[in-house]
């Protein structure tokens, strides 16, 4: 089975299969491009730690045999509550590594497991207040007060409904 | 000669009292589990003298099994059908008790609650049960309703999964409790008016709870949502389907508020809600020429019903008349089940109980 070793941005190697591997569409294009015919094959992904690295790879290892996921760049679902639970309990992490793992997924172009990731974000933030998403993130308010107001300002009769 | 069957001359289940009601159980024996088949009816058959005819057999054989095992019982487990028989049309005739109260306790809404495909649906249908329904509920039925209730109250405070929808239940309910006590005499409550108080109270004390929102401080110096790259903030964006989270999420920061307010993000919400036709009846331009798509979502959620999407709902099957959740089944008589099943939204939950 050929494999193929993966860098991580501290150094270490990881070594996995190709046909693993290669659920990543920018390693797969690292693959067969034409500059690309080293006997010791290895990849450098930007910025994915040697921490992140493993979790991407038991992640592409346990959806190796998931059917390509469709073209569909228009993104007419919005469904969130779909996550298998294999990703659910896999995704259970702090939120640090649950970021880490999103950006790792978009420099490696892993749709699924990008589109889980934003998923169980999306399901952190829905039916929250400004104030309590804040929290959740630990995110500094960044508005001036003028801002603030401005920005609250939602013009309430646009909600009635039409009796 | 008795007849055995399963209608109101059968000999009757046991039944158990639980923290959601009264369940049936049945004795099993799991040793004997696999081998209860084999079991011949004339090893069991005491009585010669009783001749059975047909399937009323086995329901014969059921029963002898039952009472023989009866003394060899090493375990116990909970049996309840998961699925409800309802009435076409009014009728003299009943096949069972089939009132929606009934059909609230028998399928099961304590569990369907955990499953994150469920609980919008569950929550949505609680809400329609309080603002019209809550005095068709038997005893039995209110307390089940305010059991589910409490437990989807816990979770919401454990896990913070969207809040928002369990304060409109909330809301929703107070509101008509509020009408239905002042009321009490002119409008049908059932049960004592003391229960209903106490009820509003508790009420009112979770809605205090979900507004102070203990959210765990985040201790770690990793990444946060802010930290990620334009586009992935944009992409998180599009998956909400409700306007209210994409408003809420733009008041956060302010890159955040830049990106809630792209046109194409709005755009993108008209298009899954609402149809090309409802937008050229209700066309907003700005100065420049432009669709305005937040304002013409804002104008078109006034005239015209959002999109109501669920991750599972209960299913009704159209031959037998029977509603039940996908995984549990029903007893089904048609040739072809799968051609008789339709999905059922909350609103047509409640219609089908009403003759």
């Amino acid at each position: 089975m050929p494999t193929i070793k993966l860098q991580s941005s501290d150094g270490e190697m990881f070594e996995v299969d190709v046909e693993i591997a290669k659920q990543s569409v920018t390693i797969k294009t690292m693959l067969e491009g034409k500059w690309y015919t080293g006997v010791d094959r290895w990849v450098t992904p930007p910025n994915v730690s040697s921490l992140i690295c493993p979790q991407v790879i038991q992640w592409c290892t346990h959806h190796k045999d998931d059917p390509p996921p469709p073209e569909d760049d228009e993104n007419k679902e919005k469904r969130t509550d779909d996550i298998p639970v294999w990703d659910q309990e896999f995704l259970k992490v702090d939120q640090g590594t649950l970021f880490e793992l999103i950006l790792a997924a978009n420099y490696l172009d892993i749709k699924g497991l990008l589109d889980v990731t934003c998923k169980t974000v999306a399901n952190m933030i829905k039916g929250k207040t400004p104030e309590e998403i804040r929290k959740t993130f630990n995110i500094k308010n960044d508005f001036t007060e003028e801002e603030e107001a401005q920005v609250k300002q939602v013009p309430f009769t646009l909600w009635h409904k039409k009796k | 000669m008795p007849f055995l069957g399963q209608d109101w001359r059968s000999p009757g289940w046991s039944w158990i009292k639980t923290e959601d009601g009264w369940k049936r159980f049945e004795y099993f024996n799991h040793k004997l589990g696999d081998n209860i088949n084999e079991l011949s009816l004339e090893e069991l058959d005491n009585d010669k003298e009783n001749v059975y005819v047909g399937d009323v057999c086995e329901v014969a054989a059921k029963k002898r099994k039952k009472d023989f095992f009866n003394n060899n019982t090493k375990s116990q487990f909970l049996f309840q059908e998961r699925w409800i028989y309802v009435q076409k049309e009014s009728t003299r005739e009943r096949h069972g008790y089939c009132t929606l109260g009934e059909a609230f306790n028998r399928l099961d809404f304590s569990s369907a609650i955990q499953d994150v495909r469920r609980f919008n649906y569950v929550v949505n249908l609680l809400q329609l049960i309080a603002k019209s329904q809550l005095t068709s509920l038997s005893g039995a039925a209110q307390k089940n309703y305010f059991n589910v209730l409490e437990k989807i109250v816990r979770k919401v405070l454990d896990d913070h999964q969207n809040p928002r929808l369990i304060k409109a239940l909330l809301n929703d309910l107070s509101s008509t409790l509020c009408i239905l006590i002042r009321e009490v005499g002119k409008s049908v409550l059932i049960g004592n008016i003391n229960i209903w108080v106490c009820r509003l109270e508790t009420i009112l004390n979770w809605q205090q709870q979900l507004n102070n929102l203990q959210i765990p401080k985040q201790v770690s110096n990793g990444m946060t949502l802010s930290d990620l790259p334009l586009h992935m903030q944009n992409n998180i964006l599009y998956k909400f389907s409700d306007a209210c989270d994409i408003i809420n999420l733009g008041q956060a920061t302010p890159t955040l508020h830049m990106l809630s307010e792209d046109r194409h993000l709005w755009k993108k919400l008209c298009q899954f809600h609402f149809a090309e036709k409802q937008f050229c009846r209700h066309l907003i331009l700005s100065e420049k020429g432009h669709v305005d798509w937040k304002l013409m979502f804002f104008t078109l959620q006034k005239y015209y019903p959002q999109k109501e999407q669920y991750g599972d709902t209960l299913q009704f099957c159209k031959h037998c008349s029977i509603l039940f959740w996908n995984d549990s089944g029903h007893p089904c008589t048609a040739n072809d089940p799968d051609s008789c099943l339709t999905p059922v939204s909350p609103q047509h939950f409640i219609d089908l109980f009403k003759f």
